[in-house]
C-alpha cells in the first residue's frame, strides 16, 4: 500500500470503506433500532392482534388441533419436493400428504400472537441422511386457535426486522452476505475512526454548532460514533458471530460436517434422544403434563418461568421427544434451560446441563443483541443506541460531500453528486418508504388479497421515488451548493407521520386519548407518539434546512443591505 | 482507463486481498481450533463456539496487519498459505476423528 503513514491509510480505509458501505449500514441500524419494538409496529399493523400478551396455550386442547388442520407451504413444496423426492422410489407424495415429523410454537412477553411451525417430512427422500423437511408455519391468536390471516404482514417482525440482517434480499442469501461485508467493515471503519482521532477524550466533548456546517457536522460526526463506540462495535461484532455458523464461516456445515455429523450421532446416544425414527407409530402422551412438570422443575430451580419455546421431534412415532423451553424474559443470557421429555410416556429423558464458559459467553453475546429481556428502560438505550449509529454514519456523508463539492465544482465532477443523492436515499429516503408502508398499512383496505405484497412493493417503490427525486434534485450539489431534496424529503416526513397516525385512527378507532388513558395499549401508542415525534424533529430540521437555503441567504443578505 | 487501473492497483487490490487474505487466514484457524480441540478430548460445540467466538478478531487484525504492512510477501504469504495450510491440517484431524 503507498501511503506516507498508517494514519493517512487509515484515514483512506475510513473515509472510502465507510461510504461505501455505510449506504448498506444506514439500513441496518435504522431498522435495527426498529426491529427493538418489532412486536409492537406488528401490533399497530395488524389491529386485530391488539390485545394482551398470551402465555403458551394447552397443547392438548388447541395447539394440537391447529397442527393436525396446517398444510406445507405451497411455495416451498413446489421448490423443494422435486429436490428431495427419489423419482426412483415411485410418485412424489402430494402435498397435503406429506406426514408432520415435528412441530414447535414460540411467543415472548410481548406477544399477543402465537407463532407455530411445522416440519413436514418426505416419504421417499432421494438423500435419506439429510434433514429433508417442507415447512408450513402460521400465526394464531392463542385465546381461539384461530388462524391469523396469511396476507396480514407483521410489518415490524416480518418486514423491518429481517431488513437489519438481509436486506430481505434472500436470492442465493445475498442479503445476508452484503449485510455481513458491511459488519466486518463496520469493524474496520471503527478500529480507523479512533486510530486517526487520536484527541478522542477530548472530541467527545466538542460540538462546534455555531462554526460552519463542515466543521458542525465532523464534531456531530465524532460525539456520536465516540459516545456509542462501544454499542457501535458490540452490535457489529455479535451480528457477525450470530451469523458466523450459518453463513460467514461455516466451517462445521461444509469442510467440517462429517465430524459435525459424528458428533451430533455420539450426542444423541450420550443424551438419550433419539436422532432417527424408529419406524414404528405410536400416540403421543399428554404434553400439557410435561409443561407443568417443567415449570416445577424450573421453580424447584428457584428460576419459575412460563414455556417461550416448545418442540415435539418425530412426531407420531415411538421415538418422538418433546423438548420444553422457559421463556427468557427475566435476563439477558439466551439460554433455554431445556427439558426433554419421551413422546410416548412424558417421562424425563434429560434436564440440558449448565453451558461451558465459552458457550455461556457466546449466550450472552447473542441475548444481549437480540435482547428478549423486559426492560423497557433498556430497550429505549438500544433505540438510542441504533439512531446514534444512524447519525454517526449520515454525519459521515455529509462531511465527505462538503469537503469535496467545492472541488468537484470546479473540476466538473459529478462524484458529490452522486453520494448526496445516495445520502439523501439512505438518510430521509429509508424513512419515508418506512412510513408511507406503515401509511398504507392502513389506508388499504383490511380484505385486500395479499395486502402484505401490496405494503411490501410500496415499500419499495417510495424508495425508488425517493432516490430518483434526490438525483433529479442534485444538479445544484454539482456547482457546489445544497441539494434541495434534503429539505423536501423532510417536509415529506412531517405529512406522512401524521397521515398515518390519523389514519391508525379513523380506522380502528384507537386514538392517542383512547391508548393512552381510557383503554391503554401501549404498543400503539408508542408507535403513534414516535410518529408524531419523527414528523416534529423533521419540522425543526425542514425549518433549520430553509433558513440555510440559498434564497433564504439571498433574503437575509438583501435585508442586511437595505437596512 | 489507465486511472483505474491505478486506483484498482493501488487502492482497492490491497483492500480486497486484505479481505481474502484474512478470510482464509481466519478459516484455517478456527478451522483447525475446532478439529484440534475435538481431538484432544473437547466437546464439538464448545470447540465451535470458542471458534466463531475468536474469529473475527482475528479476522479483523489480520486484515489490518495485510493492508498497512509494507512487506507484501510475509503478508501474503502468512495469510494465504498459512490458512490454506491450516485447513489442510484441519481437514487431516478431521479424517483422524471420523475414521
Amino acid at each position: 500500500m503507498k501511503f506516507t503513514n498508517t494514519r493517512q491509510a487509515m484515514a483512506w480505509l475510513h473515509t472510502w470503506l465507510g461510504l461505501i458501505l455505510g449506504f448498506v449500514l444506514m439500513v441496518c441500524f435504522f431498522f435495527g433500532a426498529l426491529s427493538v419494538f418489532d412486536r409492537e409496529i406488528d401490533r399497530w399493523a395488524i389491529p386485530e392482534t391488539r390485545f394482551d400478551p398470551q402465555p403458551m396455550p394447552s397443547f392438548d386442547n388447541l395447539l394440537i388441533n391447529v397442527f393436525e388442520r396446517s398444510e406445507p407451504d405451497v411455495d416451498e413444496y413446489n421448490l423443494m419436493m422435486p429436490q428431495f423426492h427419489n423419482p426412483a422410489a415411485g410418485e412424489m407424495t402430494p402435498r397435503t400428504e406429506l406426514p408432520a415429523d415435528e412441530y414447535w410454537a414460540y411467543t415472548t412477553h410481548r406477544d399477543p400472537v402465537l407463532l407455530m411451525g411445522i416440519g413436514f417430512r418426505v416419504p421417499h427422500p432421494l438423500k435419506p441422511d439429510e434433514h429433508n423437511h417442507i415447512h408450513g408455519s402460521m400465526t394464531i391468536d392463542p385465546r381461539s386457535g384461530d388462524n391469523i390471516p396469511s396476507s396480514s404482514l407483521k410489518i415490524g417482525s416480518d418486514w423491518f426486522y429481517p431488513l437489519h440482517y438481509s436486506l430481505n434480499l434472500n436470492w442465493n442469501y445475498i442479503g445476508f452476505f452484503i449485510v455481513g461485508i458491511a459488519a466486518f467493515f463496520m469493524l474496520v471503519a471503527l478500529v480507523s475512526g479512533v486510530w486517526i482521532h487520536r484527541r478522542i477524550f477530548r472530541e467527545f466533548f466538542t460540538f462546534r454548532k455555531e462554526k460552519s456546517i463542515r466543521r458542525a457536522t465532523l464534531d456531530l460526526h465524532n460525539m456520536s460514533g465516540v459516545v456509542a463506540l462501544p454499542f457501535h462495535f458490540f452490535f457489529a461484532l455479535t451480528g457477525l458471530i450470530i451469523f458466523a455458523g450459518f453463513y460467514y464461516l461455516p466451517v462445521t456445515n461444509t469442510m467440517l460436517k462429517p465430524l459435525h455429523n459424528m458428533h451430533e450421532a455420539i450426542e444423541s446416544e450420550a443424551t438419550g434422544l433419539p436422532h432417527e425414527r424408529s419406524g414404528i407409530n405410536a400416540s403421543l402422551a399428554s404434553v400439557d403434563a410435561m409443561v407443568g412438570e417443567a415449570k416445577s422443575r424450573w421453580a424447584a430451580r428457584d428460576m419459575a418461568g412460563e414455556v417461550g419455546f416448545l418442540m415435539v421431534h418425530h412426531v407420531g412415532d415411538k421415538n418422538s421427544y418433546v423438548s420444553i423451553y422457559r421463556a427468557g424474559s427475566d435476563r439477558v443470557s439466551l439460554v433455554g434451560e431445556g427439558i426433554h421429555f419421551k413422546g410416548t410416556t412424558g417421562e424425563v429423558l434429560r434436564e440440558d446441563p449448565p453451558h461451558s464458559t465459552a458457550e455461556g459467553i457466546a449466550e450472552f453475546l447473542t441475548g444481549l443483541h437480540l435482547q428478549h429481556f423486559e426492560h423497557w428502560f433498556l430497550r429505549w438505550l438500544y433505540v438510542l443506541g441504533g439512531l446514534l449509529g444512524c447519525v454517526c454514519i449520515a454525519t459521515g456523508f455529509i462531511f465527505f460531500t462538503e469537503k469535496r463539492k467545492q472541488q468537484h465544482a470546479k473540476n466538473n465532477s459529478q462524484g458529490s453528486r452522486i453520494v448526496d443523492a445516495f445520502a439523501v436515499t439512505t438518510v430521509t429516503g429509508i424513512v419515508v418508504a418506512a412510513v408511507t408502508m406503515l401509511a398504507a398499512n392502513r389506508i388499504l383496505p383490511g380484505d385486500l388479497a395479499n395486502k402484505g405484497d401490496w405494503e411490501k412493493w410500496i415499500f419499495c417503490i417510495a424508495l425508488a421515488l425517493s432516490f430518483i427525486h434526490a438525483t433529479i434534485r442534485s444538479a445544484p450539489v454539482a456547482r457546489g451548493e445544497k441539494n434541495p431534496a434534503w429539505l423536501e424529503q423532510c417536509l415529506l416526513l412531517v405529512l406522512l407521520p401524521v397521515i398515518a397516525v390519523i389514519a391508525n385512527w379513523l380506522t380502528t378507532g384507537d386514538h392517542l386519548l383512547k391508548t393512552m388513558f381510557t383503554d391503554p395499549y401501549w404498543a400503539v401508542a408508542g408507535v403513534d407518539l414516535s410518529l408524531l415525534a419523527l414528523a416534529v424533529i423533521c419540522w425543526r430540521v425542514a425549518q433549520r434546512l430553509r433558513m440555510n437555503s440559498p434564497s433564504a441567504l439571498v433574503a437575509k443578505s438583501d435585508i442586511a443591505y437595505d437596512s | 482507463m489507465t486511472a483505474i487501473w491505478q486506483v484498482t492497483r493501488r487502492y482497492i487490490s490491497p483492500v480486497v486481498a486484505a479481505f481474502l487474505g484474512g478470510y482464509l487466514f481466519t478459516w484455517g484457524t478456527i478451522s483447525l481450533l475446532i478439529s484440534g480441540l475435538v481431538y484432544v478430548g473437547n466437546d464439538f460445540h464448545n470447540a465451535e463456539t470458542v471458534g466463531f467466538l475468536i474469529a473475527f478478531p482475528i479476522f479483523l487484525i489480520v486484515f489490518f496487519w495485510v493492508f498497512i504492512s509494507q512487506r507484501i510477501w510475509l503478508t501474503y504469504t502468512t495469510t494465504f498459505l498459512g490458512g490454506a495450510l491450516m485447513t489442510a491440517v484441519a481437514y487431516w484431524l478431521q479424517m483422524l476423528l471420523i475414521r
